[in-house]
Order: structure tokens, then sequence, then C-alpha cells
């Protein structure tokens, strides 16, 4: 920083010569810097060209002895090449890395030789080591390595950069001297010019002037300085004489000043008369627009508020003060009555500004604050001042009153018109004025046809029903009239109507003429029978509603009850086939049995015979005699075989009655219709109840010729259950069970008649209802028949019952031979 | 030092070829064997003298005093040729070798042998006093406990063979032959 400000203060010359000299000093410190890296950099390439090339010699005047071992001529080989160079030490390693030959300079120590990468070099501080590998017929046979003693070549190279940075200072001085001797030629001009300047600052003496030495720039300098002090000679002067003349002026000037205050005030007392008449004016038109009741306001030429009046801010629910220098188009006529934007372009207030044309515009809406729209009627005027065109005048009025009491008067109209009923207006003469599209579809004629006709033209003749002269005479006497009459179409055809006349008055309460409505009744009338009908119709179906209902209950106590059979069924099933097995042995071995007591009573009629013919049998067999006597040998023998035999009809009995069983309940996962023999399902089933039947009756069977029918075995043996059972149980002591059967064209039927106390007539008609019995609790669970019946109508039978109390009961049970094919 | 050096030497060699007993010390034959091997690098055989399918016979004859150290030879790459190690007699096979080893017991017979392969490119060897001089081209001898040869130029020159003078640099050249 010092050094920098003392630089700055230091007069030129001594700066010139210090730039100088330093850039001189830079420049050949540089030079000499390069020359002398460049000398190093030289003389170590070429040293160790140089001393591979030896090592090349070497190895290959060496390479032979090193494959035959000579060891002496290896070593002659390189004191050869070696010998005069500065090389100290030369060494040959063989391929092992071991010394095959030396060569020492006299003065050189023994040992120490760093072993480096073969084909290298390498320079340490006064050494310059450089390996070659020995070559021979392209196989490597050692090493050679080489040290060169660098001392020498350093003391060369010192003495070359001494000398190089000697010559460098001699040229430095040698510039010093040029410097010191030419910078005056610039320094002197300008140390002149300074001298004068601080002789005319100092002194203010403008007369002086600086010598010019030729026309550098120096020179310019010097001479454009003599000429600045020229001008500021002249201008001296100058004012000088300016400030004589000056008082003789301001003297004028004052004068002046004075009659223009004079002439001000004049026109001042003017501008206050003109102004005050302006106020008064501006009174009467701020009245004027205050108490009008249409919106009035006034746009300059961009359309911006200028004015508006309190009856156009109220309807647009602004404050005027805001309003003003706002834009009206943006303001409150941005969008079009169906809110779709409204383009400048079109907009008639502004087409007004823009061309002077007056324009009137009525339907479309303003904007209020808050976005809502009314409809308006407006007239937009242009306001000009001196032909040219400054704003627009706006006057407007809301139209929503006008517009809804439009809408309302549209809307009754429509009602009228749309009005189911015909409806005919007169005026107080009762000619017709106006029907509508109902009248006209009522009678037939259309409004020409019949406005200003009377409505005479209705009437039919028939002295029953009141014309419409009458009618009207009425409603005038009373207010109004209503009732069914009789009204005449176009086509002659007498239309039955409930009809109201009503009076209608003006807007004066005076009577204007008659309002008739007319409802067709011919079609009501309709109307009310087919409701009728529709009622009984649905009384029908609700009925017939609860009746499905009834049954659909019953279907599942049977589904319930089916079930419960299945399962006792399927136990049947089991324990039959469990008997099955144990009657099998049984009965085969009564067989055997049999047999071995016919052949005993052989061998025991054989030993009679020998008793017979012996000569003394008393002495002999009074033993056996006396037992023979005991166990009634002779009953043995008869009984015996009653015994086998009543034995072998029980084993029959108890494997026909498990095969019943069987029969009985087979069990149907999905039940099969196959074709069956009648008697066969009935046979079983008396089997397989015989218990409940044996002891209470006698069962007579006078079986028909019968063939196979379709049916549901199983289903139709639990019908013939019920229907034995039932009977067994109506018999209380002893009695009869007669079962027929019979064909009868493509139908079968079965018959199961008992002498039983017979049934009371009023529960005939509940027989085949579920849960219905007379048995005990607990005997019965009133399914019996129920489930019966239903088994019977899947086949497509019927039952049917005779009974007499007393006498006995008789169901008879009828099934097509032949089932219809159902898809189901 | 010479010594140590020396031993270090043939291991070298074994290592080309691959010696059998390369790390005991290097029998006298063994060095031999090496020696014939680089010395046939040094030697340039006439074009006439190629073999049949790149085989290079090294023919010995007389009783092997090398006790089998030759086979280290058999096979070992000679130019592009390969090494056949053979024992012949007296026959007329001798005309087939590359390389001839006569052993000192055909010392009688020597003047008959190198008659029968008169002028024919056979690189005669022998390890006997006296054979170079008598037309053995290349003969070992013994100096300070080293194998060292003696080279016969006239008689590599009548063989028509052409000695590299490396080699002959490191030999003592005889002169002088029969006839």
């Amino acid at each position: 920083m010092n050094l920098t400000e003392s630089f700055r203060d230091a007069p030129i010359g001594r700066k010139l010569i210090l730039i100088g000299l330093l850039t001189t000093a830079l420049a050949l410190f540089s030079v000499s810097i390069i020359l002398v890296a460049r000398g190093w950099v030289d003389w170590r390439g070429k040293t160790v060209s140089e001393m591979e090339s030896y090592a090349a010699l070497i190895g290959a005047n060496a390479a032979p002895s090193m494959i035959f071992a000579d060891y002496d001529a290896a070593a002659e080989v390189l004191q050869t090449v070696v010998g005069n160079s500065d090389i100290v030490d030369a060494v040959l390693y063989d391929r092992e890395g071991k010394v095959f030959a030396r060569y020492r300079a006299p003065m050189h120590p023994e040992g120490n030789m760093p072993l480096v990468e073969s084909d290298s070099y390498l320079f340490t501080f006064d050494q310059l080591v450089v390996t070659k590998p020995v070559m021979l017929k392209g196989e490597v046979w050692g090493t050679v390595y080489l040290e060169s003693d660098l001392r020498g070549l350093y003391a060369d190279i010192r003495r070359q950069a001494l000398l190089t940075f000697i010559t460098a200072a001699g040229v430095f001085l040698v510039t010093l001297f040029l410097f010191s001797r030419l910078q005056r030629a610039i320094v002197e001009p300008v140390v002149n010019l300074s001298g004068v300047m601080r002789q005319v600052s100092s002194k203010r003496d403008y007369a002086v002037r600086v010598p010019v030495h030729g026309k550098d720039e120096v020179g310019v300098l010097a001479g454009a300085f003599n000429d600045m002090l020229a001008q500021i000679q002249a201008r001296d002067e100058a004012l000088a004489r300016h400030s004589e003349h000056l008082e003789q002026e301001v003297a004028q000037r004052t004068a002046e000043l004075r009659e223009n205050n004079r002439l001000l005030e004049h026109e001042l007392v003017e501008r206050k008369r003109a102004e005050e008449t302006m106020a008064r004016l501006r009174y009467e038109l701020a009245m004027v627009l205050e108490s009008a009741g249409e919106g009035i306001c006034t746009m300059d030429a961009n359309g911006n508020h200028v004015m508006v009046n309190p009856s156009a801010a109220r309807m647009f629910g602004y404050e005027a003060e805001e309003m003003v220098g706002r834009d009206s188009h943006s303001l409150w006529h941005y969008a079009k009555a169906d809110g779709s934007p409204y383009p400048e372009e079109e907009c008639p207030v502004y087409a007004t500004t823009r061309d002077g044309v007056v324009r009137r515009s009525e339907g479309e809406v303003f904007w209020r604050k808050g976005g809502t729209s009314f409809p308006v009627e407006y007239v937009c005027t242009p306001i000009q001042s001196n032909g040219a065109i400054t704003g627009t005048v706006v006057i407007f009025r809301d139209i929503t009153e006008r517009r809804r009491a439009e809408a309302e008067r549209r809307r009754l109209s429509e009602a009228v018109a749309q009005s189911m009923e015909a409806i005919v207006l007169t005026n107080t003469e009762r000619s017709i004025i106006y029907v509508n599209p109902s009248f006209m579809r009522l009678f037939g004629y259309s409004a020409q046809e019949v406005v200003g006709q009377s409505i005479d033209l209705l009437t039919v003749e028939d002295g029953i029903y009141l014309n419409p002269h009458q009618t009207t005479e009425i409603a005038l006497a009373q207010g109004a009239y209503s009732g069914e009459t009789m009204r005449r179409g176009k086509d002659g055809r007498a239309i039955l109507v409930l009809l109201n006349v009503a009076i209608v008055r003006d807007e004066h309460n005076e009577i204007s003429g008659y309002v008739g409505t007319m409802t067709d009744l011919t079609e009501l009338k309709h109307a009310e029978m087919e409701a009728r009908q529709r009622m009984v119709e649905l009384t029908h179906a609700n009925a017939e509603l609860r009746e499905l209902n009834a049954k659909l209950a019953q279907a599942q106590i049977q589904l319930m009850q089916s079930e419960k059979m299945a399962s006792i069924g399927m136990l049947a099933a089991g324990v039959a086939h469990e008997i099955n097995n144990p009657i099998g042995y049984i009965h085969s071995n009564l067989g055997a049995l049999g047999n071995y007591i016919g052949n005993f009573i052989g061998v025991l009629d054989a030993y009679e015979k020998v008793e017979q013919s012996a000569p003394d049998r008393s002495a002999l067999f009074a033993g056996v005699d006396e037992l023979k006597e005991k166990v009634d040998i002779a009953y043995i023998r008869q009984d015996v075989k009653a015994l086998l035999h009543e034995s072998h009809e029980g084993v029959e009995r108890v494997t026909k009655i498990v095969q019943d069983l069987k029969d009985f309940s087979r069990i149907e996962t999905e039940e099969q219709w196959t074709p069956e023999n009648v008697h066969h399902g009935i046979d079983s089933t008396l089997n397989v109840i015989w218990n409940e039947l044996k002891y209470k009756c006698e069962v007579i069977k006078e079986y028909g010729e019968l063939p196979d029918i379709d049916c549901l075995p199983s289903q139709l043996n639990q019908v013939f259950m019920n229907l034995l059972v039932n009977a067994a149980q109506s018999i209380e002591t002893r009695g009869r069970i007669t079962i027929r059967t019979g064909r009868e064209g493509e139908r079968v039927w079965v018959e199961v008649g008992d002498t039983g106390q017979g049934i009371p007539p009023e529960n005939i008609s509940h027989l085949f209802d579920p849960f219905f019995t007379t048995k005990p609790v607990g005997k019965g669970t009133g399914l019996g028949l129920s489930v019966s019946y239903n088994i019977v109508e899947k086949h497509h039978g019927k039952i049917e019952v005779h009974s007499e109390i007393g006498k006995g009961t008789t169901f008879r049970v009828w099934l097509p031979i032949r089932q219809i094919k159902e898809s189901a | 030092m010479a010594g140590a050096s020396s031993k270090s030497f043939v291991v070298a060699l074994c290592a080309v070829l691959s010696c059998g007993s390369a790390w005991a010390a290097p029998s006298e034959y063994e060095v031999k064997a090496a020696f014939i091997y680089n010395i046939a690098k040094f030697v340039e055989w006439p074009a006439v003298a190629s073999p049949v399918s790149g085989r290079a016979r090294l023919c010995l004859l007389g009783d092997d005093p090398s006790g089998g150290a030759f086979e280290v030879l058999q096979g070992k790459p000679v130019g592009a040729a390969n090494w056949e190690v053979v024992r012949v007699d007296g026959g007329g096979s001798l005309k087939e070798c590359r390389v001839l080893f006569i052993a000192a017991s055909e010392r009688a017979n020597l003047g008959r042998i190198l008659a029968r392969i008169e002028g024919r490119p056979v690189l005669t060897v022998g390890d006997t006093e006296g054979y170079a001089g008598q037309g053995v081209i290349v003969n070992f001898y013994q100096e300070e406990n080293k194998v060292r040869f003696e080279i016969n130029r006239d008689a590599a020159g009548r063989a028509g063979l052409a000695i590299s003078s490396q080699l002959l640099k490191l030999a003592r050249i005889v002169s002088g032959a029969e006839k």
C-alpha cells in the first residue's frame, strides 16, 4: 500500500526508469533460466544415449563369451569398450542376476552396484546408471550394467550457467544507462507545462503562455492550454462591460410587470361572475338528475363514467362515487342476458361514442354489483363539443316489472290454452270471442268457425238440460252456474258435460262477458266403470293370492313330513339289511337240520327192526323201552317234523317281511318314475303293517287285472299304508278290510274299504287338510291323508271317499297308467 | 567365483534343455552337451545339408563317455529342425549326420572316419587331445578345471561349414590337418 502510494507520487522520470528496468530484468532472467534448463536437458539426453550405445556394444560383443562361460573373454570386452570413457563401473550379469564379469575404474570403490530394472536408466546425485539386456539370436543371455560419473558433466553445466547470468547482468547495466538518458526527452516538456500551470493558478495571471516544442501529445497539450488561457482572458473583459448595462434593463422590466398585473385583476372579476352563473346551472342540472326516475350516466370518450345520477346508482347497486372513473362496459354491460360475454365491439354505447349516432335498445340487460342483472330499455346520445364526440349519455329504465306483467299475462293465457277443460269466452251479448284448444277438440269446431257466433250454437233442444241462454241468466243472477248439461258438437252429437259459467269483469268492475268451462263427462263415466271393474279384479287376485299362500304353507309341512318319512325309510332299510344276513344262515341251517333229523329217524327205524327180530327182546331192551316210554318217542317222531316245517315257514315269512320292508322303504335319492305292479306294492305294505292289522281285522283282497303303472313306488306305498292304517284304526274291536283293484280305460283304481265307525259328514270336507285328526293326541299327526292326497295329485290321480256312520268308509284311489312326460 | 558362475551357467542351460539332474553339480558331459547345443547356433550349414523332414542328427560314434548326457538334446530345436540323437557305427550312415561326436575310443580309426565324410557338411566334434590337429572341427579340452574348445578352421572350410567369428573369438584356433 505504502509502496503503491510512493510510486504514484514519484516524478514521471523515475517512474519511467523503474518500469523499463523491471521489464528488462524480467525478460533477461526468463531467457537465462530457459537457456540453462535447455542445456541441462540436452546434456542429459546426450549422456544417456551415449551410455546406451556403449551398453549395446558390450552386449553384442560379450554375448558369445557368456554363452560359453568364458569369463576372461567377457572381461576383455568390458576393458576394451569402457577403457577410456567416463564410465566408472561396468558389470555383466548372467540370466540369474549373478555377476558374470566386471570392470572398475581405478579409483572407483568396489561393491555398491544398485541393481536397476533391465533396459532402463537412472540418475542419482552424481551418477547415471544404464542397463541393457544382452541379446543374441533373439535370446536374452544377461544384462549389461553401466555406471557413469556425472561430476565432470555437472561442472560444465555450472560454468555455462554462470556465463549466461554474467552476460544478462551486463545487458541490464547498459539498459539502465540508456533509460536514464532517454527519459529526459519526454519528461522535460511535461515539467515545463506543470510549472506554468502552477504560476497561473497562484497569480491569476492569464497573460502568460507555455512554450511549445514539437507536435507530440505534450506539444498538443501545451497548445490547448494556451488557447484556454486566451479564452478566459476575453471572457473576463466582456463580463466587465455587461455589468454596466444591467441596472437600466431592470427598471424597464418592472414597468411592464405592473401593467400586466392590472390586466390580470380585471380578468379575475370577470371569471368570478361566470363561475357564479355556472354554479347555478350546475345546481339545477344536479336537481334534474337527482330527481329523475330514469338512470342517467355520462361517459367520456373512453367509456369511463363521468357522472352517475342517484337512480342509476341505486339500480346498479353502487355508490355514485364508486362508479365515477370506471369503465362502463366492464362494470355493467359485460355480458348479455344469457350470460355470454358481450364484446365491446357490439356494444351500442361504445358505438355511439364512436359514430355519434343516437341509439335505442330494449331487451338487453345491465348488471348490478354482485352479479345479478335486470332488463332495461335505454337510449344513448353522444355528447359533442366543438364538433368532436367527447362522450355519451345513457338514459335507461328498469323494465323488470313490465316484463313480469307481460310474463304473467302470457302464463295465464297459456294456462287457459293448455287446460284440459273446454273454455269459452263470450261478451255480454253472448257472442263467442275466444275458445281454447280443448273446446275445439271437444266440439269439433275450429276457432274461426265459432268466434263471432252466438254461444247458442251449442244448444241441444231436448227440453231436459238447461240451454246456454238459461245458464248465463243463472250466472248473471247468482254470480256463477255449475251443473251437468248437454251440449251439441259440430257433428250434431250431444255431449254430456259438467258446465261452469262465471261472469267476467273489466278493470272498472263492469261486466264484460262470460266464461264457460266444460268437462266432458262421457269419458269420466267410462273411467269410473273401469275403476270398479279393476276393483273386482283386484279382490279376486287377492283371494287367489291368499289361497296360494295357504298352499305354500301346506307344501312346506308336507315337505317336512316326507323328509321324516324318508329318514324312517332309511332306518327301516338299514334294519332290513342287518336282519337279512342272520336270516340267511338260519334258513339254510334249518334245511340241513331237516335232512339230519330225517337221517336220524331212518337209523332209529333200522334199530327198531333189529329190535323186533331179536329173540328175547324184553331182557335186552328193558332199559331202552323204559327210556322210550319216558320221552314219548312216537310223539317226538311226529312233532319234530311239524316243528321243522313251522320254523321253516317262520323263516320264510321273516325273509319276506324283510324283503317287503326294503321294497316299501325303497330310498330314492331322486324320485324316479318307474313302471310298477300296484299289487306288489300293496302286498309289501300289508306285510309291513301286518302287526297292526292282524289282531283287529281280516283282510280280503279282490284284485283285478292291472298293468304296471308309471309311479313313484315308495310314495305310492306310503299312500296304501296310510289308507290301510286309517282303516285299521277306524275299526274298534274287530272288522274287515277289503282291498279291491280294477282298471277303467287308461286309469286304474285301488279301493280300501273298512267296516269301521265311518266319518261324520262335517269332517269329510276337512279330511285332507293337514293336521286334521280325530284321533287322540299322540296317536296321529293329522298328516297322513294330506300327504297321501298330495302324492296322488302328483301322480295326476284323485282320491274319492264314501263314508257312512257306523257302517264304514271306502277310499278309492284313481291313478293314470301312463304319466304324461313333463319337462320338469 | 568362477566355479560358482560356471555352475549357475549350466543351471541356466539346463533350464532350457531340462536336464534330469539340474541342481546337482553338472557333469562334464552335461556341460559339453550344452556347448554342442550352443555351438550349433554359431555354425551355418549349407542348404544341401537340410535333413530329412526337420530332423537334425547328432550322431555318437564309439564308446559313449557321456553316460547318456547327450540324450538331453533329444528333440531340442536347432534352427527350423529338432535334434535327433543317434548312436552310429562306422557305416555309411555317417553322411546323414549334422553333428558327429567321435569318442576317444575311435582314436585309432579317426583317419578312416574323417575320410568317410570327406567333403560332407558334417560338424565333427571330439574331446580327445590332438583330434583338432588331425582334422576334427571342434575339440573340447580342459583348462583350469573348465571346459574349453579348439576349432580347426581349415577342416570347417573343407566341410563347407561357416563358423561365426564370435565363436572363433572364444576358441583356440588350430590350423593344419591331414592332407
